[in-house]
């Protein structure tokens, strides 16, 4: 599903998940913009995956997507795609979520629109537990813009903007919604996609805020610039630097250090926004 | 709760004594609105505590947010659900909206912003009112885009006026301000709100999508379309996010008018640009909304908007009690620019005199019509404070001053 | 009456707005036009404060006070800051001794009604002042009837304290006019003199 290029109906294999997309019910065929060995179309299709088990009537679960790399993904994803500017996508699902409670908006962000532009509204949604998901793409790099650093780049990566390595500590996005406020929050990568995929149907029926990480290869930009040139290589990179959460407890933080600990990190029932503004509603209606 | 109860509820009926910003918040929720984000900033904070206390009674949303960004954008989000929502803020606060706003005027979105202007630049002054946003409302954001903006002068007026630029905002389909000042915010004055039964009358609702009208080969068409000479412009209604007939994929990139799809082709990209331009400032005469005082004799024509007009209007009674022949035009819309009235008022007259309470953002904009009809170009002059608000008697040495 | 302009000043929490808001909802009362704004600096408490109410019969234009009728003045700051503001002839200062002591008019008539001092010996209660300025307001400026500076009373405070209130307020119309007999009588003496 990574690429395949439109070059005519009849000469492309149905791909088994393709046909839930928008873009295959509209074109007749899918096709996504997303480079070679990128791990977004595994992505996109585990969430078309879960769509279609778990039988969603898509127009009540409308993504919301911002700008980045995955900005294109609209083209293989299931439901509705509202897309906004970099960054705002929790403000704007709240103010989605706020005029149609019946609506459960996914919210898609990359790094550098989550971590770094938006990170103001993400602890926001997290504190007001709106009930949403947030999905964050972690490719580790701003790969659209040309491989500039990013927050969660890795220290002593090489990207655009740090051609001397010169790096800054990065962000760590599952202990900021720990302490923001999230009532659901997990992490995984492109190697534990159906791992992924119990996780989004856990927060599909989730009351709250979701909040789930997965991190990403980038062969095209992160991967070229730090000796990582193939899709295997990154997918591998990620793979071994991961430990289960379960394995990361009995570790200390020196070892843990440039980890991703992958695995359920919390699920806790909390009121939600809107359990709380209904009841001030029903209480004026008297 | 019932529309009837609901009904009764938003209109506050009565004859009562409001302070500006709270007049401004009744007659949002009057209109309809439903939805409030906002950010506390001076002066305008009695917005959103009004919101807060008033739109929970008639089943609506009060949102406080992080920030004004989150603001505006949220307000984006319930527009986009078939909400009637606002937002308000002051000078600094608008000046983080832009981003959203110049995106709001590329999809065409129906949502009010209100800027209670107080005086700048940086954190200025809190207390003290300005008009020194005017340009920034139309040209603060990244692109070209038309807005409607309207700049009532009375806290009746902030009622009935909140009330229509909702509903210009339903009409053309585009982000509509409401032109308030610290000074204006703050004031008290008698409000008579009619029966909610009147209102209702005022009041514009969201047109409905209907998808057997407004669909291209099976495709929702969310985005005004006009003829080849832009003359003629057909703005539809949008499916709302958590419908049937939401378009797979509504993008905040330049689009196709038609498809509403991504384009990186010029003449497409140029021609949504032009669409959504035109569409306002082509209609400006059925758009724009002036009042005229006795101009009809007029030699001297003062033009201007806001709360400096009730300092002209004084200044006009004065005159014409000494028997200077002194007309007033009233922009009760600033944008677009009311260049048909400008235009035809010019034409009489043989000098223009602007008071504002900026340094002549829109006496700029006159001096751009200011010509009689065989083209002899007529003085256009400008009584100008940012922070002060213009005392009659300036305006009428100033007319003093130009008819020696 | 065609169009009365008040205009108070004093210290931000000493009831400036109140006073202001006060007349303006009486005025209303009776269903004249009224407009009433106010400036203050950042500070909320403490910082100095001026409002001013336009009562007209007709509609107002230029909502602000152009030259005012009365002054009212409750702080050595504002008296500073605002007598040359009282041009008009006939224009009048209401001042409250308790806080403005050494301020006297030679031209123009002064009204000195020491509402903290009465609010204190007699109803023990300092917040009830503003009522009986307000009351020694409606008695000399008579921008309003006494029905409806009662009426703007019972819509204002909470009930409780609603009797003590209107006590306030009878006290306040009783020492104004008797304030302004005891001035017309000088007046009197004066142009005879």
């Amino acid at each position: 599903m990574s690429y395949s290029a439109p070059r005519g109906k009849e000469n492309i294999t149905p791909h088994p998940y393709g046909t839930n997309t928008q873009m295959h019910k509209l074109m007749g065929f899918p096709f996504t913009m997303f480079c070679k060995g990128c791990g977004y179309g595994s992505i996109a299709q585990a969430i078309c995956r879960v769509f279609k088990e778990e039988n969603l009537q898509e127009e009540l679960f409308p993504f919301i997507v911002n700008i980045g790399c995955y900005s294109s993904m609209p083209t293989v994803l299931p439901g509705k795609t509202f897309m906004t500017l970099h960054g705002r996508g929790i403000a704007v699902a709240t103010g989605v979520k706020m005029a149609n409670p019946k609506l459960k908006p996914i919210s898609i962000h990359g790094d550098g629109d989550l971590l770094s532009i938006g990170t103001n509204h993400f602890l926001h949604g997290a504190r007001r537990n709106v009930d949403m998901i947030v999905i964050l793409l972690n490719n580790n790099i701003y790969g659209m813009t040309g491989g500039q650093l990013a927050p969660t780049t890795p220290m002593g990566s090489k990207t655009s903007t740090t051609p001397y390595r010169y790096g800054e500590e990065p962000i760590d996005a599952v202990e900021l919604a720990k302490v923001s406020g999230a009532t659901y929050i997990a992490r995984w990568n492109t190697s534990t996609i159906r791992d992924f995929m119990k996780s989004f149907k856990k927060a599909l029926h989730h009351k709250g805020f979701s909040f789930i990480e997965i991190v990403s290869q980038c062969p095209t930009q992160f991967g070229h610039k730090n000796n990582l040139p193939k899709a295997l290589d990154g997918f591998n990179f990620i793979k071994n630097n991961s430990i289960r959460i379960n394995k990361a407890k009995d570790m200390s933080p020196e070892e843990l250090k440039g980890k991703y600990i992958i695995g359920e990190h919390l699920d806790i029932d909390r009121p939600t926004l809107w359990d709380r503004k209904s009841q001030i509603i029903e209480k004026l209606k008297d | 709760m019932n529309k009837d109860e609901i009904l009764k509820r938003s209109v506050y009926t009565g004859t009562h004594l409001l302070e500006g910003n709270v007049a401004m918040a009744e007659g949002c929720i009057a209109a309809g609105c439903r939805f409030f984000a906002g950010y506390p900033i001076t002066p305008q904070s009695e917005v959103p505590e009004h919101m807060a206390k008033r739109l929970p009674e008639v089943g609506g949303v009060f949102m406080q947010m992080e920030d004004e960004i989150a603001s505006i954008s949220a307000v984006v989000g319930a527009t986009l659900t078939g909400k009637k929502a606002m937002s308000s803020t002051s000078g600094p606060g608008f000046a983080l909206m832009q981003e959203t706003l110049s995106w709001a005027n590329l999809i065409e979105m129906p949502l009010v912003v209100a800027n209670v202007q107080r005086v700048g630049p940086g954190s200025g002054v809190v207390s003290l009112p300005t008009h020194g946003d005017i340009t920034q409302i139309k040209r603060g954001g990244n692109g070209e885009y038309e807005v409607i903006a309207i700049a009532p002068n009375s806290c009746q007026e902030l009622f009935d006026l909140s009330i229509v630029a909702f509903n210009l905002a339903e009409i053309w389909r585009v982000p509509t301000f409401i032109l308030s000042d610290a000074w204006l915010g703050h004031m008290r004055e008698k409000v008579v709100i009619p029966e909610p039964e009147e209102i209702k009358k005022r009041i514009v609702p969201r047109p409905e999508y209907i998808p057997a009208e407004n669909e291209t080969e099976g495709r929702p068409q969310i985005y005004t379309t006009a003829n080849k000479d832009f003359t003629e412009f057909n703005i539809p209604a949008f499916p709302p996010l958590g419908s049937k007939h939401f378009p797979y994929w509504w993008i905040s990139l330049t689009h196709s008018q038609i498809s509403g799809m991504i384009t990186e082709t010029p003449s497409v990209a140029d021609n949504t640009n032009m669409t959504i331009n035109y569409k306002i400032s082509k209609n400006e005469a059925k758009i724009s909304i002036v009042k005229r005082y006795q101009l009809d004799d007029a030699e001297i024509a003062i033009i201007t908007y806001g709360t400096p007009s009730r300092s002209a209007l004084e200044a006009v009674n004065e005159c014409r009690k000494e028997g200077i022949k002194v007309g007033l035009l009233r922009l009760v819309t600033v944008w677009p620019i009311a260049e048909t009235a400008i235009r035809e008022v010019a034409e009489k007259v043989k000098q223009i005199i602007v008071p504002e309470m900026n340094l002549g953002q829109i006496a700029e904009q006159i001096e751009r019509f200011a010509f009689h009809t065989d083209g002899q170009r007529i003085p256009v002059h400008r009584v100008s404070h940012t922070a002060i608000l213009h005392t009659p008697k300036e305006i009428i040495d100033k007319i003093k001053e130009i008819i020696q | 009456m065609v169009r009365t302009e008040l205009k108070f000043a004093g210290y931000g929490g000493q009831g400036v707005i109140t006073l202001a808001l006060l007349t303006a909802k009486a005025a209303l009362e009776e269903g004249k036009e009224v407009s009433q704004s106010q400036a203050y600096t950042a500070v909320a408490r403490g910082g100095s404060v001026w409002a001013e109410t336009v009562i007209s019969d007709k509609e107002i234009d230029y909502p602000r006070a152009m030259d005012p009728d009365y002054m009212i003045l409750l702080s050595i700051d504002a008296a500073k800051n605002h007598k040359k503001e009282l041009k008009k002839k006939t224009g009048a200062f209401i001042t409250d001794p308790s806080s403005l002591k050494k301020f006297k008019s030679k031209k123009k008539t002064h009204y000195q009604i020491p509402a903290a001092q009465i609010a204190i010996e007699q109803f023990k209660m300092p917040v009830v002042a503003n009522v009986i300025l307000f009351g020694a307001i409606v008695e000399i400026t008579s921008i309003v009837s006494k029905e409806s500076a009662r009426r703007t009373i019972e819509n204002t405070v909470p009930p409780k304290t609603l009797e003590m209130n209107l006590k306030a307020l009878d006290e306040g119309f009783r020492y104004a006019e008797q304030l302004k007999l005891e001035i017309s009588k000088e007046h009197a003496v004066n142009i005879t003199a």
